[in-house]
């Protein structure tokens, strides 16, 4: 696949901020992918969409589309000529135009016969036929959403940009809408960038998750891939509940002592096996090195948090054994779900 | 990835800047500011002896009377502008109607009128108006219209949701509308009180037949009793400092604060019933600025004008008036296509030269009428000197200064004077607009002018209304500068009235201002029918 | 931009239309800067265009913004006279020279020599006299002299007059200093502050309902607001005339202070011969009469009659200070004033 959009060292200072909203990030987002960009509200995410869409000038760096030169030293390209669309955070429909203007608005180029073609179609894909002499305030949020999309979809943009767009619905509502929406991305072939901050969204309808902490682009790579092998502490735990455990130098080898087991690496310095509650295998067993603090039921699954070795592990057991607080167990995990790091903070 | 680049030169940002907006703006900003540079480089001048005479004599007292006059009318039109705004908007009471517009009609009382009226309070019931609470209450009553119109405007904008929410969080109505309400409509409210201390600031004629001396009269002393226009232009650039000052304050307390209510929840409130006696309470309590502010001069005019019926003003009012009214709207226009441009484009660009520029711009505003009249006056011989006279030797023609003689001067000069007027109603009505509106606009492919044009134009439509009424009303009550700059045998109700005023034939004027009210209040009228249809019941 | 080019195309229109006008044949127009706004002068205008045919255009404004308005304009200005209120403003204009000397016959005839520049730069129209207006029945005419006896302690708190900032009193003050001395003048504004009624404020329509209200028991005032006052439309007003005495103070000295209003050719008058014929027009008898009748000012024509209200106060005989030291020491007497705390 050709690259669609790429980013090189696009760094973005705000006056009077501790760092920079977005450092040196370098990306390469190929024709019809779907990248998340997921990371914790302050970590840069907006800001880098901002700067796609042509919103905020970067202070170094360069964005080409499609081997056009968007942003660098040289030129600017104004938000209207990129080609490049976005739904906002709160969808920003314009409350005096109807849900027919409002996807009309960005069909301005084309002729009235294809533009009525291209509304009506998007009022289908996006199931809204029937609203379409709505205002805005008239509809409910997953509708208001809805039109959003289809407003930002209809002059079929090279690249979507999608700012939080579920932020203001409801869990159920925006996971109902999010399997829809991510449909509708993939048969239109659009070339997609999601920002959000829930974990689930970002797993559920990714080709590749790029991570952001602190204005950096901290890993970049597959759902799979940045859940089973995160770079470091703050991807880990960001993807999903995460054991971080301590791992020493032992004989030459590496010793981890909660699991009581050697791991396997090729860092110069690890410092920590990561493992997820799910994978870790956890056995009553008299005189087991480890002992059950606290139990807690959760549905599917009971979690248990366990001392070993003086770190707490956190559990998820599902067999039919029933802990109590104060037991003796064992602690061990499979070689493949251990996966080790090396993060000094 | 995550390679670490050596960062090449930085962007050359101001060339990313530059688009027609920015070049646009910050040339039509240059040029409103000459007459201001003009004054202010007179800071740069020799100290003339009379400086030293005014500093040791009255300056004293000038500033202590000064800074009583704009405190004391800064609380007054705070509390009636507000408190009239908040009750129109959230509440149901009998007469909100009428009163809603009703509350407006005192600003198109021209100050110095209002002052004559109520000197005569004296006769009447012995209360001497003729002091400085006198002048405060008089000039509040006038000027609080600036603060209850931009207020309502803001009110009526914001989602009534908000304080839907917080009244079920279990506050009062009350309670919400100090904590959420204010705070949100703050940006406004601080705009219309800087919009009334500045016009404080310059306030010449009625505080001046009060006996209160100001700073202004030390400019007017300056400049008429000691011939010095030095020593006054310099005082007037102090006087400038001072406001550049208080606007750098607002600038501050405004902080990082965001004002901008955002989302699909945006809903018009609807009012409270209120009931028993609160409700009349209510009503009386907004009626009395109406009454005080508005009624009671026009009827004190109205019995001047039957002692000394209408003939004082001679046949040629109606086309007086329609001069006015004219003029009027054209300056409005002009002042408020200005300022849209300037707020748009310090929305687009939001470059802190830009936005500097358009602050700066509010300096017209506060300088006295007659020392802006001197700046405007001199850069628009210059240009007539400089440019034009080329142009028309180009023909052959030897006309003298054509733009000094010519109406374009006048509406140069009332732009310069009251862009500020409309630059914060409309920033502060595009401020409200969700920020993402127009970049939504932009996302989908429309240039930043078709973006102006088909949303954040529409969307503040009310608060452009009602900055071209503001300029409009201000206008057509303008003196000094029309008095100054106007072409020969030009005259408009303000300096028809003024004549005989001016020279203690009162009551022959109250026909001048009579008519003056009636002009201004049929702008009034229009708005309240364009603000009805948004207005609910 | 459309806006712009919007603005740009009303600005060049009107700039087009500005230009059309002062095409129309210039020996036939004249242009008029004039503190003067009363509708008698507008009637006099008028009847001199008819007799002469000459346009009037006239452009009224404070005399002190028409002399900065002139000095901008410079050579180009459109201004063939100035007319102001006081001579004072008239020895500004002919210290910065703006106007020019003019050489009439007629007018030497028809306005008498004191009431002329020296250098024939300027002419009185009009004389207003500053007078005190009393109480009948609360002061004894017999305790009324002069200015300087308002000094007296007799007076404390009993006094009305205007802010300092008034031409007619600076010009008063300035007579005062010429004739005893800047000290002694400043002297007396001190003692008539300390006798005042109440601070300043208002004007001499204000001063003088302020004795009929009982607030001070004498008023320093300005014959021609005096006039206004007793002929306004208002029937309070008329009535105070019964209630108030008109006096004219140092008749037994140098006589009563007055004020001229006056008129000037300016230096780069387009049309100077139109001017001077306006000035001989202005101060012809006829013309000075309605000056009089209408406005309630003194004529400078000798030959002119005053009016019918202004008849009834009687002759009296006015300071014949140089009107030009007024002006000159005009300045001086401003700042007199503060020094002294009158408001």
């Amino acid at each position: 696949m050709s690259a669609a959009l790429v980013l090189r060292d696009v760094t973005k200072q705000f006056r009077n901020a501790e760092h920079a909203a977005v450092a040196n990030v370098s990306l390469e987002v190929s024709v019809g992918e779907v990248i998340t960009i997921l990371g914790e509200s302050g970590g840069g995410k907006s800001t880098l969409l901002r700067l796609i869409g042509g919103f905020e000038l970067p202070d170094l760096g360069e964005i080409l589309l499609n081997g056009e030169t968007l942003n660098s030293p040289q030129m600017f390209c104004a938000p209207e000529s990129r080609g490049i669309s976005m739904v906002f955070q709160g969808h920003s429909l314009f409350p005096h135009m109807t849900v027919r203007d409002n996807i009309a608005y960005g069909l301005h180029r084309m002729k009235s016969s294809a533009r009525d073609q291209e509304i009506e179609r998007m009022l289908t894909l996006t199931e809204l036929s029937g609203l379409q002499q709505r205002y805005p305030h008239e509809l409910s949020g997953g509708q208001q959403q809805r039109v959003a999309i289809a407003r930002s979809l209809a002059p079929k943009p090279s690249v979507m940009l999608l700012d939080e767009p579920f932020s203001s619905l409801d869990r159920t509502l925006a996971t109902q809408i999010r399997n829809d929406l991510a449909d509708l991305m993939r048969r239109s072939g659009a070339t997609t960038l999601w920002v959000t901050h829930t974990t689930e969204d970002a797993m559920a309808i990714s080709d590749r998750i790029a991570v952001m902490h602190q204005g950096r682009l901290v890993q970049l790579g597959t759902p799979e891939s940045v859940f089973c092998r995160p770079q470091t502490r703050y991807v880990a735990e960001l993807l999903g509940p995460a054991n971080l455990l301590r791992v020493q130098q032992q004989d030459g080898q590496r010793f981890c002592p909660a699991l009581a087991a050697m791991v396997e690496t090729e860092l110069p310095t690890p410092t920590h096996a990561v493992v997820r509650p799910d994978d870790i295998v956890c056995e009553l067993r008299k005189d087991g090195p480890a002992t059950v603090r606290r139990t807690a039921f959760q549905g599917t699954f009971m979690e248990l948090t366990v001392d070993s070795a003086s770190e707490q592990v956190r559990v998820h057991y599902r067999g039919p054994e029933r802990f109590a607080v104060g037991d003796s167990v064992a602690l061990s995990a499979p070689a493949q779900r251990v996966w080790v790091i090396s993060d000094p903070g | 990835m995550n390679v670490a680049v050596a960062p090449a030169a930085g962007y050359p940002r101001w060339r990313q800047r530059l688009s027609p907006w920015s070049v646009g703006a910050a040339a039509m900003i240059s040029v409103l500011l000459v007459p201001i540079a003009v004054v202010a480089l007179s800071m740069l001048g020799r100290s003339s002896p009379t400086w030293q005479h005014i500093c040791d004599t009255v300056l004293t007292t000038y500033l202590w009377n000064t800074a009583l006059l704009v405190a004391g009318v800064g609380a007054c039109t705070l509390v009636i502008g507000v408190s009239c705004a908040w009750l129109v908007t959230f509440y149901r009471f009998p007469g909100r109607a009428v009163l809603s517009w009703a509350l407006v009609l005192p600003f198109a009382i021209p100050t110095y009128i209002a002052a004559y009226c109520y000197a005569d309070l004296q006769d009447l019931v012995g209360v001497d108006m003729m002091n400085l609470p006198g002048a405060i209450l008089v000039v509040s009553l006038v000027l609080y219209p600036y603060v209850y119109l931009i207020t309502c405007s803001t009110l009526q904008g914001q989602s009534g949701r908000i304080l839907e929410s917080s009244q079920s969080l279990g506050r009062g109505a009350a309670y919400s509308f100090w904590r959420l309400g204010f705070p949100i409509a703050r940006p406004a409210i601080v705009g219309g009180m800087t919009l009334v201390t500045m016009e404080v600031l310059n306030e010449y004629g009625a505080v001046h037949y009060y006996g209160v001396d100001t700073f202004t009269t030390g400019i007017f002393k300056v400049w008429y009793g000691m011939d010095d226009t030095q020593g006054a232009m310099r005082l007037a650039a102090t006087l400038m400092m001072l406001v550049l000052a208080l606007l750098l304050l607002e600038r501050l307390q405004r902080g990082r604060k965001q004002f901008t209510t955002c989302g699909s929840d945006y809903r018009p409130c609807m009012p409270g019933q209120l009931r028993g006696s609160v409700s009349w309470l209510a009503a009386g309590w907004c009626t009395l600025p109406v009454l005080l502010g508005f009624l009671f001069p026009v009827g004190q005019l109205l019995i001047w004008l039957k002692q000394s019926g209408a003939s004082s003003f001679g046949a040629g009012f109606a086309k007086i008036a329609g001069q006015s009214f004219v003029l009027a709207s054209c300056a409005a226009l002009t002042t408020v296509i200005v300022a849209v441009i300037l707020a748009y484009t310090v929305r687009l660009h939001r470059s802190r030269l830009i936005t500097a520029l358009s602050k700066a711009s509010a300096l017209g505003y506060s300088m006295p009428g007659a020392v802006i009249a001197i700046g405007v006056m001199v850069t628009v011989v210059a240009a007539d000197r400089g440019v034009l006279r080329h142009v028309a030797g180009f023909f052959g023609a030897k006309p003298g200064l054509i733009l000094t003689s010519s109406i374009v001067v006048l509406l140069f000069a009332y732009v310069l004077r009251y862009l500020t007027v409309a630059v914060n109603p409309i920033e502060a009505g595009f401020e409200r607009l969700c920020g993402s509106m127009d970049e939504a606009s932009r996302a989908l492919g429309h240039s930043p002018l078709k973006t102006l044009l088909q949303v954040n134009l529409p969307l503040a439509k009310s608060t452009l209304i009602a900055a071209a009424l503001l300029v409009f009303v201000d206008v057509l009550k303008e003196l000094p500068l029309t008095l100054i700059l106007r072409p020969t045998n030009f005259e408009t109700l303000a300096t028809k009235t003024f004549e005989l005023a001016g020279e203690e034939m009162i009551a022959q004027s109250a026909i001048g201002a009579l008519l003056i009210v009636a002009t201004g209040i049929v702008p009034i009228l229009i708005l309240d029918r364009l603000l009805c249809s948004k207005r609910p019941t | 931009m459309f806006p712009m080019r919007n603005l740009l195309f009303i600005c060049i229109s009107l700039v087009l239309f500005g230009c059309s006008k002062p095409s129309a044949t210039p020996a036939a127009e004249i242009t008029v800067y004039t503190h003067r706004h009363y509708p008698a002068d507008q009637a006099l205008f008028d009847a001199f265009s008819r007799e002469s045919g000459i346009t009037v255009n006239v452009l009224k404004a404070k005399a002190d913004e028409l002399i900065k308005r002139l000095e901008i304009e410079g050579a180009e200005s459109a201004a063939d006279v100035l007319i102001t209120v006081d001579a004072g403003r008239l020895v500004r204009a002919k210290e910065k020279g703006l106007l020019q000397a003019v050489q009439s016959d007629t007018i030497s005839e028809r306005i008498p020599a004191a009431m002329q520049d020296p250098d024939s730069q300027w002419f009185a129209l009009t004389k207003r006299a500053r007078v005190l207006v009393y109480a009948k029945d609360r002061v004894d005419v017999a305790t009324l002299s002069s200015y300087e006896s308002l000094m007296d302690e007799q007076w404390r708190g009993r006094i009305l007059v205007r802010s300092s900032q008034n031409i007619y009193n600076q010009s008063l003050l300035a007579s005062i200093t010429h004739h005893h001395g800047g000290e002694a003048a400043e002297a007396w504004a001190k003692a008539v502050v300390a006798n005042m009624a109440r601070t300043p404020k208002g004007n001499d329509r204000d001063q003088i309902r302020a004795v009929a209200a009982g607030k001070g028991d004498l008023a320093i005032v300005n014959t021609y607001y005096l006039g206004l006052l007793l002929n306004a439309d208002d029937p309070a007003d008329q009535a105070l005339a019964g209630h108030m005495g008109v006096f004219f103070p140092n008749q037994g000295d140098r006589g009563t202070h007055i004020n001229v209003s006056g008129i000037g050719v300016t230096a780069h008058a387009p049309n100077r011969e139109g001017a001077i014929k306006l000035i001989e027009f202005l101060a012809r008898k006829d013309s000075q009469e309605v000056f009089a009748q209408s406005n309630y000012e003194y004529p400078v024509n000798p030959q002119a009659q005053a009016g019918e209200l202004l008849q009834s106060w009687g002759e009296f005989k006015s300071d014949t200070v140089p009107l030009t030291l007024l002006g000159e020491l005009n300045t001086e007497a401003a700042q007199t004033f503060d020094r002294a705390g009158w408001r």
